[in-house]
């Protein structure tokens, strides 16, 4: 078979369309991979002050205040905050029930399935946290009217369809600029879109919350 | 999206024969345009890209030739790592893309003899639009500007034999280099062109 002009042309030109249309770029094809661990702290604070934590055996959920419906799943907060325990137990950290003791700091960890939340902002606190019965200690009360001190704020987490889990170290000891704020001297935000499994899901947030702690050396107490 | 893929498409299947008809010292081309980024754009992308057309025009007369080209390189890089600032560590995916239009002016000059494989050098210059983006998570940032910018470049025709006398392969290594614009640091890239042209 002899080869035209025209054959030819039309050859070469479906060969670079086929070409153009094929070869976009490749995306995000899973939802771990819209996973993204966030890790905010203090510039000059000293972690190495804090041996104890104490730690709300509760995953507030700060949709609701923050305008949005209740849906964070709170079936899993047990295995949530058993993981965070363990990491701040390895980086040298001992556990202190607050019934029976004071400790140096005090983690609280939070979850929000609602879009376009302004995190690391100066909210008003006690309404999430004040059922923790164990503030006195440290001077906060629902007539001190607490807000956050977040020396690295504001940061705005915005999202579509997605969860995020909210780690922050608390550390009563650090003056804030004003009186009333609770000092935030770390924080992590875990975020990523909810789709999958819940096992699918938690097996993500355990691996977020180890990632989180990796990228924080600074947290130890070494 | 799909209509104005489909249209392109046309053009393009359309176009050599259109020009093909258009009388002597006129030249056609279309290439697959594969590029490697350099110095800033590798910065932000680091694969060879195979992704990338280029449509070009050229009015021929004696040993030079001057013209129009179009150009779309596609680079892109995605990994997986930490970035870290003052206060703040971010572990996630990243994508990340270049995607590169040029506008070019072209003027060429022929070395060799008509009828035989034919090198040949030239310079474009023109505008270039160039939208970077990365995507982290849920999180996308993008920035997109009119760059003014130049390419030199070197290639070589080889013309068909028999029947198709008026058909050539050609192949050229072109040097993009897209001047700084708002807050997009210069741009720069080294593409290979492999093409088919058409000439009357």
């Amino acid at each position: 078979m002899r080869l035209n002009s025209g054959k030819l042309r039309i050859g070469v030109g479906a060969l670079f369309l086929s070409l153009w249309v094929a070869c976009y770029p490749g995306e995000i094809d899973s939802a771990s991979q819209t996973d993204v661990v966030l890790t905010f702290h203090a510039a000059n604070a000293d972690f190495q002050v804090n041996n104890t934590f104490s730690m709300p055996d509760s995953i507030v959920d700060i949709g609701v205040a923050a305008g949005g419906a209740s849906t964070f799943d709170h079936q899993y907060d047990v295995q949530i905050l058993a993981k965070i325990q363990a990491n701040f137990e390895s980086m040298g950290y001992t556990r202190v029930n607050p019934a029976t003791g004071t400790a140096d700091a005090v983690v609280l960890v939070s979850g929000i399935t609602i879009d376009n939340y302004s995190a690391w902002t100066a909210y008003p606190w006690w309404g999430y946290w004040g059922w923790w019965g164990y503030w006195g200690p440290y001077g906060y009360s629902a007539a001190s009217s607490p807000t956050w001190y977040y020396p690295w704020s504001p940061v705005v987490v915005t999202s579509y369809k997605s969860g995020t889990i909210f780690i922050s170290l608390v550390d009563p000891d650090v003056t804030p600029p004003q009186a009333g704020q609770a000092s935030s001297i770390g924080g992590a935000a875990l975020n990523g879109m909810l789709e999958g499994t819940n096992s699918e899901i938690l097996a993500r947030i355990n691996s977020n919350i180890a990632q989180a702690f990796v990228q924080s050396p600074y947290l130890s107490t070494q | 999206m799909r209509i104005r893929t489909l249209i392109v498409a046309i053009a393009l299947l359309a176009l050599p024969g259109l020009m093909a008809a258009q009388g002597q010292s006129k030249w056609f081309g279309l290439t697959w345009s594969m590029a490697s980024p350099m110095q800033n754009s590798k910065e932000f992308v680091s694969d060879y890209s195979f992704r990338g057309l280029g449509l070009e025009w050229r009015q021929i007369k004696g040993t030079n030739s001057f013209g129009v080209s179009l150009g779309w390189n596609a680079m892109n890089e995605q990994g997986f790592g930490t970035q870290s600032g003052d206060q703040a560590d971010l572990t996630g995916y990243q994508f990340r893309y270049i995607n590169a239009y040029s506008i070019l002016l072209s003027a060429h000059h022929y070395l060799g003899a008509a009828g035989h494989a034919r090198p040949f050098l030239g310079v474009k210059t023109g505008t270039y639009y160039i939208d970077r983006r990365v995507d982290v998570g849920l999180w996308r940032i993008t920035d997109n500007n009119w760059h003014v910018g130049v390419a030199p470049e070197l290639g070589f025709t080889i013309p068909m034999a028999g029947n198709l006398q008026y058909e050539s392969f050609y192949t050229a290594v072109r040097y993009n280099y897209a001047l700084a614009a708002g807050d997009a640091p210069y741009q720069s890239w080294l593409s290979v062109d492999i093409g088919f042209a058409v000439r009357r």
